[in-house]
């Protein structure tokens, strides 16, 4: 058995042998880019046989060139050698079980932390703490090194062996973090350079239509075609000044928030009456006296709508997103200034969607207390969407501050499951019972800052407030909140929250998954799943991406709009195809990359009356965000909160449905219009038939493609043709059927006698009711076929 | 669009494939059934099927004798249910009473007490305890049960709530209206409502026709497609609607059912009960979740809880009454279970005052065959000084003491293991794609 001498010196040996060689990819300044192709005794990409990211190697086993980038890899980064060297074969499982915020280790008090993929941005995390320790040796060998090798006491044993690759990695990272290896960052297309992108002009559409729900203008589109990426950038912009953005916005963020629950529930009435806090509420709720029913619906909407509204706000006034947890202040309408008895200035008090800044005024003891406003946090309706109980004491609302705003699961923070006899021996388990407290000690400190907050009345503030000393205290991270803060903690906590590099990362997350419709990949743990290298590669690839915007998003002092024109320019956002199979490992790295999204409810209500001109619903509630809202994969933000993203066959009945009455509303009068104001059929008179006027139905087949489907075809190209016939049959067996009488010349219901948009009767030289020559129902047949393309369901 | 193209479809979507596509050669699928009833919010075993004396720790409400309160092998908390539950009379009668319960059931019913969920955390619980594991990404069992059986039937799983993973085997489907319902079964009839009128958008011919264009369109866009997202998304487009025509078959109640206003949730599990067995009945679904909220009591436990419990075994026993009347029980499993329970004990000594999170369950099994599921049986229990899960003999079942090393306690993971043993797809793909680890214990034999 080799004596601790001997394994000091080899130890000693083994770092001053790594000490000597060249390290790969970096110069003199410590900042290098570029790999020493001649004296690097690392592998120079990070996509060899053992290690896995996207950025460079030929992941396909296919030697034509179908590979992960298509080029070699010319730096291999400090952080990618440790995820792929050190964190994935070694720390992430035999060192975080115990240095994790909640393990055993940093219970003892261990200054080796790390991070696990719950926390966004865990890898740069760990490398940090790392290099903070890499300085600590015992007998010239790294600390780093002599603990998990037993050289020196280490409670969690031994758990490396001298002379394995991952001891030599493990000791090459702690020499390579003198002077760290960094790469020059690459544009994200760089790791998909086998995927097609989207044009400008292809993007410009989809853009539009996610953005502000409307196909792009003749001249926005002439703009793009001729500008390229640039004028796409300017026409994003001038998208997010439209009202529109902003109701989309609130639709995000409704996602992150759920307080549109309170539309339908009616949010006045989770708020304090008993109080005068609020003074008119009692009047609201006042059944014998009751408010105008156009108020009280203005009331309702501007009390359940405030979270969102301030989202609308800080934006559409280029604030910070910052404010979204630091505004002193909420907004308020008109309507909502009155219930809340708000002074808030307007410049048209009769406007009630008008957006102001107030603060709320609280009077406890005989005397007014300030309300601590902090942007959201502060809400009453996010706090009654959250709320809390005598017993919860906050962490419901501490695990949404950390779901919302810091991207982080807390619920994944737990590695073991509990036992509820270990907790059974203590009297205060949460703080006591290590099982639990290892979760606590994450949890209720934030829980601590929302303590001036009544325990069953949500939004009633306490003067004084009151904690629990038996808890762990109020605080964040490692710093406790000073106790002459606890009345307006909230703050304390929002302004460490929005300093928190989490907090762009979150908000970057939560926009990447609105444009998407997928959240972000989740950092594989199975290290013994077959596609492994494949996911973890596809991970890194979507987290540098992410990374980078969130930085880019702090920069620019929290511009959301910055996000977003990120996002939509990216590939993930972009992707349209590929020239040809990938293998089965690039399609695992390609897993969440490109278009195919299935339109939300919200996103195709908009799509329909945009391209059609009508709504499915005509002048009432639109059907897709109505009747068939649920049954179409959305939410109603109270007892379903998750979107469907799978098409099933009930939502394929109601596209169906949608296509086939939309369809109906929509073909006879967009023909009952003048025909320079049509939309779908601008080219052909509804007499026009194949048998006289072919061309001019191809043309505008052609255009209906483009319209409906962002499709830009040839006249004579097979889509047009295939369109073509379902055109000739319809009508050359409609023809036939009225020859037979098996059919009338009668649109029946499908005719135009009203206007959908207003419901009021056409002119009577405007209105069709007869189709004598079936073309009107054979293009009513196209529209029915367009309508419920895939790519018109999908984005 | 030929079978062999839909195969490949399929498998390209991850989905297994039992089915044929053609709704003319599609298969009804004839059971067994399987419902899933989450009382959302964690239940007290304590005052349903898992009873301790009054006086203790965990039971200041209702008397407690053992050798009265007892229906074959099972205890239950004989709590009387108070007038002012409610506010309309009327609404007294869908309130159940759990030795009511007990009663009418207990030859169908099988109860497993001192179940370790392990976790307090309400999602953590409701993934554990739907799933088997409580990490995320695993199907529920229903899921799994429709994935391995009948996964391209249209309605092969529906939840209405609850925990509705299916780890992308399958889609979910939501129903909610039996009007909208009839218009997606029939999507070119202008008025499904009214049998008087079958006058139609377009004519049949013409909506063939489109369809079949839409086919070979969507058909020549997948195999002009390789981007997997892209290729994904149109493959679950084109087997979506590969069996549309087979929803009409579902034969729905002509209203749904119509309770006072107050119990409102217990009227929406209701009426999903009613589309969920009209599905059962066109062979078109496997399994279902339902949801009755409203258990987190932390507050008022003694009136909330109560009233809570009373309401899901109302709605239990809505689901045995349809299903019996469908002729459909015998071929039924439903699993009643929460999050996790509640307790030790209360959070006060007011009697506003709850009962907080804990970690010690229970789930009961009912079948219209006692011998699916093992019925009449009680296994597992808790103590009555911790409230804390006793050991079983891993053959026999048999309760052990605390801490008797020899003995097994149950979690949710040996629940879901057995229950995959009960429907026969241990060794399926879907399965075998969500391994579970730990020992097959006999709960259901």
């Amino acid at each position: 058995m080799m004596g601790e001498h001997s394994r000091r010196n080899l130890l000693r040996l083994a770092m001053s042998t790594l000490a000597a060689a060249p390290l790969a990819c970096y110069g003199g300044d410590g900042t290098a880019t570029q790999a020493d192709s001649t004296g690097a005794s690392e592998p120079a990409s990070t996509t060899g046989d053992d290690t896995p990211t996207t950025s460079a190697g030929d992941s396909t086993g296919d030697s034509t060139g179908d590979a992960s980038t298509g080029e070699p890899v010319d730096c291999y980064s400090t952080r990618d050698f440790f995820a792929d060297r050190v964190w994935a074969p070694l720390m992430s499982s035999n060192c975080a079980m115990c240095h994790e915020p909640t393990g055993v280790a940093a219970e003892k008090g261990a200054k080796f932390r790390l991070l696990t993929p719950v926390y966004p941005g865990f890898i740069e995390a760990n490398i940090e703490n790392i290099k903070s320790l890499a300085g600590y040796e015992y007998e010239g060998v790294p600390l780093l090194l002599a603990k998990p090798t037993g050289l020196v006491d280490h409670g969690g044993g031994v758990q490396l062996s001298e002379g394995t690759q991952v001891f030599d990695d493990l000791a090459e990272l702690i020499a390579q973090l003198d002077a760290p290896v960094e790469c020059a960052p690459k544009p994200p297309s760089a790791a998909f350079p086998d995927v097609s992108l989207l044009t400008p002009e292809e993007t410009l559409r989809k853009a539009a239509l996610h953005l502000v729900g409307r196909l792009p203008t003749a001249d926005e589109r002439s703009a793009v075609a001729d500008g390229g990426e640039p004028a796409l950038l300017a026409a994003l912009d001038a998208f997010m000044q439209e009202d529109a953005f902003y109701d989309r916005l609130a639709d995000i963020y409704n996602d992150v928030f759920f307080t549109d629950t309170y539309l339908v529930r009616d949010g006045v009435q989770f708020l304090n009456a008993a109080t005068p806090d609020f003074p008119n509420v009692t009047k609201y709720l006042d059944t014998m006296n009751p408010l105008p029913a156009d108020q009280k619906a203005r009331v309702k909407k501007a009390v359940a709508r405030e979270p969102l509204s301030l989202v609308q706000y800080i934006v559409r006034n280029d604030l910070p997103l910052t404010d979204l947890l630091l505004a002193p202040y909420t907004v308020f309408t008109p309507d909502s200034a009155w219930l809340y008895g708000v002074d808030a200035k307007f410049d048209d008090p009769n406007n009630p969607n008008e957006l102001q800044p107030g603060v709320l005024k609280v009077t406890r003891n005989g005397k007014p207390i300030e309300y601590p406003h902090a942007g959201v946090l502060t809400s009453p309706m996010w706090l009654n969407r959250f709320p809390t109980t005598p017993t919860n004491r906050n962490r419901h609302r501490a695990r949404k501050v950390y779901d919302q705003f810091l991207a982080t699961d807390v619920l994944a923070l737990a590695s073991q499951a509990i036992d509820p006899a270990a907790g059974s021996t203590f009297s205060n388990p949460t703080r006591d019972a290590s099982e639990c407290a290892k979760c606590h000690r994450v949890i209720d400190p934030i829980a601590g800052g929302f303590q001036m907050f009544d325990k069953n009345n949500q939004e009633f503030l306490l003067d004084p407030p009151v904690w629990y000393p038996e808890m762990f205290a109020p605080g964040y991270g490692n710093e406790l909140m000073p106790a002459d803060l606890f009345a307006t903690g909230v703050r304390w906590l929002a302004e460490r929250v929005a300093a928190d590099p989490r907090f762009s990362l979150a908000t970057t997350y939560t926009i990447f998954a609105a444009l998407t419709g997928q959240k972000p990949l989740r950092y594989p743990t199975d290290t013994a799943s077959p596609d492994y290298k494949s996911l973890l590669a596809a991970w890194q690839v979507q987290d540098e991406l992410l990374r980078s915007i969130s930085e880019e998003f702090i920069a620019a002092n929290y511009d959301l709009k910055l996000i977003i024109r990120e996002v939509i320019r990216g590939p993930y956002y972009r992707g349209i195809g590929m020239s040809k199979e990938p293998s089965a490992a690039r399609r695992a790295e390609l897993v969440a990359v490109g278009t195919g999204r299935l339109s939300t409810p919200e996103l195709l209500t908009r799509k329909i009356q945009s391209v059609t001109g009508v709504r499915w619903g005509g002048t009432g509630t639109d059907l897709l965000v109505g009747e068939y809202k649920i049954l179409y994969g959305g939410i109603d933000s109270f007892d379903v909160t998750q979107r469907l993203t799978a098409t099933n066959q009930i939502m394929a009945a109601v596209a169906t449905r949608m296509a086939i009455e939309v369809a109906c509303i929509a073909t006879a009068f967009d023909f009952s219009k003048p025909m320079a104001e049509r939309l779908l059929f601008p080219l052909v008179d509804p007499v026009d038939t194949p048998d006289f006027n072919e061309g001019a139905i191809r043309k505008n087949i052609a255009h209906l493609h483009d319209r409906v489907l962002g499709e830009v075809v040839a006249e004579d190209s097979p889509e047009v043709d295939a369109t073509l016939a379902l055109f000739y049959d319809t009508w050359t067996a409609g023809v036939q059927s009225i020859a037979d009488k098996t059919e009338t010349t009668s649109l029946g219901s499908c005719q135009a006698l009203k206007d959908p948009t207003t419901n009021t009767d056409l002119p009577a030289e405007r209105q069709i009711k007869l189709d004598e020559t079936y073309a009107i129902r054979a293009w009513q047949a196209v529209i029915i076929y367009l309508l419920s393309d895939y790519k018109f369901l999908y984005e | 669009m030929d079978r062999r193209s839909f195969l490949q479809i399929a498998a390209m979507t991850g989905l297994a494939v039992a089915a044929p596509r053609s709704a003319r050669a599609l298969t009804p699928y004839a059971g067994p059934f399987y419902v899933m009833i989450s009382a959302r919010g964690g239940w007290d075993p304590t005052y349903l099927c898992d009873p301790k004396p009054k006086g203790g720790p965990f039971n200041r409400l209702y008397d407690f004798d053992p050798a009265i309160d007892k229906v074959g092998p099972f205890h239950f908390a004989d709590i009387p249910l108070a007038a002012n539950l409610v506010t309309d009379p009327m609404a007294m009668q869908y309130l159940m009473k759990t030795g009511d319960f007990f009663s009418k059931h207990v030859n169908n019913l099988l109860v497993v007490n001192g179940v370790n969920m392990q976790t307090n955390n309400h999602d953590r619980g409701v993934t554990t305890t739907w799933s088997g594991r409580g990490d995320g990404g695993y199907p529920n069992f229903a899921a799994l049960v429709a994935a391995t059986r009948a996964p391209a039937h249209p309605l092969a799983f529906i939840s209405s709530g609850g925990y509705d993973g299916t780890g992308n085997l399958l889609p979910v489907t939501r129903l909610n209206s039996v009007t909208s319902f009839r218009k997606l079964a029939e999507p070119n009839r202008v008025n499904p409502a009214d049998p008087m009128n079958q006058s139609t958008y377009v004519p049949a011919a013409t909506f063939d026709r489109i369809r079949a264009a839409q086919d070979a369109r969507l058909k020549a866009y997948k195999d002009a497609q390789h981007l997997p997202r892209i290729a994904d998304s149109a493959g679950q487009l084109y087997v979506a609607r590969g069996n549309l025509d087979s929803l009409s078959q579902v034969a729905l109640p002509d209203t749904l059912i119509d309770i006072p206003n107050e119990l409102s949730d217990l009227e929406r599990m209701m009426q999903q009960t009613q589309l969920a067995i009209a599905a059962f009945q066109a062979g078109l679904a496997v399994g279902v979740n339902l949801e009755l909220g409203g258990f987190d009591t932390h507050a008022n436990h003694d009136t909330t809880q109560v009233r809570q419990l009373a309401k899901l075994l109302k709605g239990i026993d809505y689901v045995v009454e349809q299903a019996t009347a469908a002729g459909l029980y015998g071929d039924i499993v439903i699993m009643v279970g929460s999050d996790f329970g509640r307790g030790k004990g209360y959070n006060g000594v007011n009697p506003g005052d709850g009962k907080d999170h804990w970690p010690v369950s229970s789930a009961m099994f009912l079948s219209g065959d006692p011998s699916l599921i093992g019925a009449g049986r009680l296994v597992g229990g808790t103590d009555e000084v911790d409230q804390l899960p006793l050991p079983v003999d891993p053959d026999t079942l048999d309760t052990l003491e605390p801490g008797d090393d020899t003995g097994v306690v149950i979690t949710a993971g040996h629940i879901h293991l057995a229950l995959r043993e009960l429907a026969g797809i241990s060794e399926g793909a879907p399965a075998q794609k969500f391994k579970l680890a730990g020992e097959i214990l006999p709960i259901f034999t």
